[in-house]
């Protein structure tokens, strides 16, 4: 039974670990607003950027009177502007997800709230997708953090598509809407229709130009399987039954395509300069953001 | 083949839910997983399995089913051919004769004769009734007639190996006689076939003869042992061993060394050269007056199948004075004869001093009677007169004549020529039932007496007086034969010895008669042969049981 009180989602304690801690965006942002984000524009932060020539029409408050004093010309001081970034957090909706105990459903979605109240508690704006799950509305990136319980209600409402299984077509259909670029946290399994579905899907966020980062939840189970014998496997995405004997050999034969999958990725991710952090559905979310923090990837 | 408990074969109803549940169990477990992504990646692997591993199913439920149905077959107790043709009434006698205690390696004779007795109790069907005798100096009856397999089980193991030779005869004349009593009753022997010559057997029970292979080691042992006292001497022992040896392997084998110890003390070791001759005989004179003990060890360093006959014993009583009286007036003759004897205590008395109750003597009446109570141990009468044990005197006597006929196998006439013995006159007797004529002078009685009875007399119808010089030789070794036989100290020892056959262990099969229904049928006597059928199956059983459990719990495909 997937989680759907607001209170199981995000409590109290997970929030006072959070307090000291907040997104990290590796690219300068071009946000809607300021913010506490450095941006490739010139504002009116305290930062210094540079010093340029005074054109017709710039801003002659911004004109550094000292220099004139001492060189008679008219130059620009310019601040660093920093603005708002957009934090796009991907909720695998698959079926796949809805498995393992603790499911690795609930699992994801507190680590979503976890990260959607850090970008909102840093003045970013966060929004929520559902992939896979159209009948599910996307939680438009918003910003304050008033916002953070009506989007805990929203995100608490959330569950999986029993219809879709297939990764990349549901980031292509979201990527399809040109989203504003941000830091694009990618928060599933990574089980696709085939071997490479999940690669094909992050494909797509890098050419969308997104600053991606992303978060695999795995149960332990998944990783081997237990007892020996002969056993119907029951797909839960596509609910198609494979039967298989299992033995030592056999069950060797699936850990080493697991690990050389998981190899997959993980090198991907570090050819393209994308953080990529594996967790257990086992380990709270506190240790998970905790670890993503130590793996220098995308939290502070 | 028949069985024991047919109503076992029910039990294989029990295949069918072995059946079920193995299709039950062999329906594949349903496991939801997240994803079939790796496994579609490995299917080429899944298909790929060995010929044996597609047939593994099949296997184990085969091997399943073969199980069940061995247990049922061994509760079903099958009897093989031979063992249908086991009469219904047995009488086992079973030969604990010392020779059977002679072993090869851990296992004696006796021991594999309980093994082959225990595994037709074993095998005996419920209705089959079977008594148990053993064969030991004197047949003893392990246990009646009974059905009871645990009973019977229990009295085989106490059925233990005698120290002397078995007598086999007596033993299945007991065991026929206890067969002809049972209808289609039977006798099996089981011996190892080393039997006395004496065995003969003219019963019409069928008698079956188990034949243990006797152990074909090298043995030495004593086959006789004996001592007496010389009866020219008897202060001088004489001791006699006769020594034999059988299947000799090699040459240092033949080399062995006799002890043998009086009273504990070591008085000869006798170094022994078997060689070719497998019997040797050794004789000792050992001078002693006491009683003496005598034993001797036959020790070698080769090895012995049979030790029960390298040591043996035997005593001999000390040397023991006979007293004699001579009732007579003074005759010097009578007396040197009596003083010249050894071990005697020799005394003349008078008639009129004969005492009420004589002791343990030897009275010489001459020219005088007894009373007629007086009974002594043992008397010798000269021409008695009157009536007596001696019977009667009859009136008038015979002329000259002689002796022409006498006993020369009697001990009291051993050494006594009567021959040309001239008898001037000699009275006639009416002789008692109880006496018994060692010499005749023509029809009349000359010698006469009864030396069997507890009461000994011998009576002469002649005097000393009367006759030759020839007969007064003799008379002097007819006295010394007469007080010979009274000495107990001239009796002969002999030890308890296994016997002859027992130490050479070698059968004798032509030499016994006994009538066998059919050769030997018993099973060879060895470890594996020896097994019953439902051992090797129970073996066979837990084989397959591992082989299983290999197979189908372990799950083992590669």
């Amino acid at each position: 039974m997937p989680i759907q009180d607001v209170n199981e989602l995000f409590d109290a304690d997970f929030r006072k670990q959070l307090e000291t801690l907040r997104l990290l965006s590796r690219r300068l942002v071009n946000g809607r607003q300021r913010a506490e984000r450095r941006s490739s524009k010139r504002g009116s932060s305290i930062e210094f950027a540079e010093y340029r020539r005074f054109t017709p029409g710039d801003d002659w408050r911004s004109i550094d009177w000292n220099v004139y004093a001492r060189w008679k010309q008219l130059v620009l001081k310019l601040f660093v502007e920093e603005e708002d970034l957009h934090v796009h957090l991907l909720l695998d909706c698959t079926l796949s997800m809805d498995w393992g105990t603790p499911c690795k459903f609930d699992v994801a979605r507190q680590l979503v709230a976890g990260l959607s109240y850090l970008a909102l508690a840093n003045l970013d704006r966060a929004g929520i997708v559902p992939l896979g799950n159209p009948d599910y509305p996307t939680w438009r990136p918003s910003r304050g953090r008033a916002r953070f319980l009506t989007l805990l209600r929203h995100l608490a409402q959330c569950g999986v598509n029993e219809n879709s299984h297939c990764l990349s077509d549901a980031v292509r259909s979201w990527t399809e809407t040109r989203p504003r670029r941000g830091l694009c946290i990618f928060i599933s399994d990574l089980w696709g229709q085939d071997e490479k579905d999940a690669l094909r899907a992050l494909d797509q966020l890098r050419h969308s130009r997104q600053e991606i980062a992303v978060l695999q939840i795995v149960h332990p189970d998944e990783l081997s399987i237990e007892g020996r014998g002969d056993f119907e496997l029951i797909d839960k995405e596509t609910g198609r039954a494979q039967k298989v004997l299992v033995d030592s050999a056999v069950r060797r034969a699936f850990e080493e395509k697991v690990k050389s999958y998981e190899k997959a990725i993980s090198t991907y991710c570090r050819r393209h300069g994308i953080a990529f952090l594996q967790t257990e559905c086992t380990t709270s979310p506190e240790d998970t953001i905790k670890a993503a923090l130590l793996s220098g990837g995308f939290v502070r | 083949m028949s069985f024991l408990w047919p109503y076992a074969w029910f039990f294989s109803l029990l295949a069918i839910p072995i059946v079920l549940l193995y299709l039950i169990r062999a329906l594949p477990r349903r496991r939801p997983v997240s994803t079939l992504l790796f496994w579609e990646q490995i299917q080429p692997q899944l298909r790929s399995s060995p010929l044996w591993r597609k047939l593994r199913k099949i296997l184990s439920l085969l091997f399943q089913l073969l199980f069940l149905f061995l247990l049922i077959f061994l509760l079903a107790r099958p009897l093989l051919p031979w063992q249908n043709k086991e009469s219904a009434t047995v009488v086992y006698v079973i030969d604990t004769s010392a020779s059977m205690a002679a072993s090869a390696g851990d296992q004696s004779s006796l021991d594999a004769a309980r093994q082959v007795l225990k595994d037709r109790i074993v095998n005996l069907r419920a209705t089959d009734e079977v008594l148990i005798i053993a064969a030991g100096k004197s047949p003893q009856v392990i246990q009646r007639w009974t059905s009871n397999r645990r009973l019977l089980l229990e009295r085989i193991g106490t059925i233990a190996p005698s120290e002397s030779e078995g007598d086999l005869t007596a033993a299945l004349d007991l065991a026929t006689n206890l067969a002809e009593q049972r209808e289609q009753g039977r006798v099996v022997l089981i011996s190892d076939g080393v039997i006395s010559e004496k065995l003969t057997s003219t019963t019409t029970v069928p008698v079956e003869v188990i034949s243990i292979d006797h152990p074909t080691r090298s043995n030495r042992g004593l086959a006789e042992f004996s001592a007496r006292r010389s009866r020219l001497d008897p202060q001088t022992i004489l001791i006699r061993a006769r020594l034999v040896q059988s299947n000799p392997t090699n040459p240092d084998e033949d080399e062995a060394k006799l002890e043998l110890r009086v009273n504990g003390q070591l008085t000869d070791v006798l170094p022994l050269q078997f060689g070719e001759e497998p019997q040797i005989e050794k004789t000792w004179r050992i001078p002693m007056e006491g009683a003496a003990r005598i034993e001797a060890n036959l020790s070698s360093e080769a090895s012995d199948a049979f030790p029960s006959d390298d040591t043996a014993s035997l005593t001999i009583e000390a040397v023991e004075t006979l007293a004699v009286r001579l009732v007579s007036p003074p005759n010097p003759f009578l007396e040197a004869i009596l003083s010249s004897l050894t071990l005697v205590d020799a005394a003349r008395i008078l008639p009129e001093n004969l005492p009420a109750e004589p002791g343990d003597e030897l009275y010489l009446f001459y020219r005088s009677a007894p009373p007629e109570d007086f009974n002594p141990r043992a008397m010798v009468l000269i021409q008695p007169e009157g009536i007596g044990v001696w019977g009667e005197t009859l009136p008038g006597s015979s002329e000259e004549s002689l002796v022409t006929d006498w006993v020369e196998e009697s001990d009291l006439l051993r050494h006594v020529d009567l021959d040309q013995v001239v008898f001037p006159k000699f009275n006639r007797y009416a002789l008692p039932p109880s006496a018994e004529t060692l010499a005749w002078s023509f029809a009349d009685p000359v010698v006469f007496g009864d030396w069997e009875g507890e009461n000994r007399w011998l009576a002469t119808a002649f005097g000393l007086e009367e006759s030759d010089l020839v007969y007064r030789t003799v008379f002097p070794i007819l006295i010394g034969n007469i007080v010979g036989s009274l000495s107990r100290t001239s009796e002969a020892a002999s030890a308890a010895l296994p016997g002859e056959t027992e130490s050479r262990l070698q059968a004798y099969p032509d030499r016994y008669t006994l009538q066998s229904d059919e050769t030997d049928t018993a099973p060879d006597i060895g470890f594996f042969s020896s097994l019953p059928l439902r051992n090797w199956l129970l073996i066979l059983a837990l084989g397959w049981t591992l082989l299983e459990w290999r197979l189908y719990h372990r799950r083992i495909t590669e």
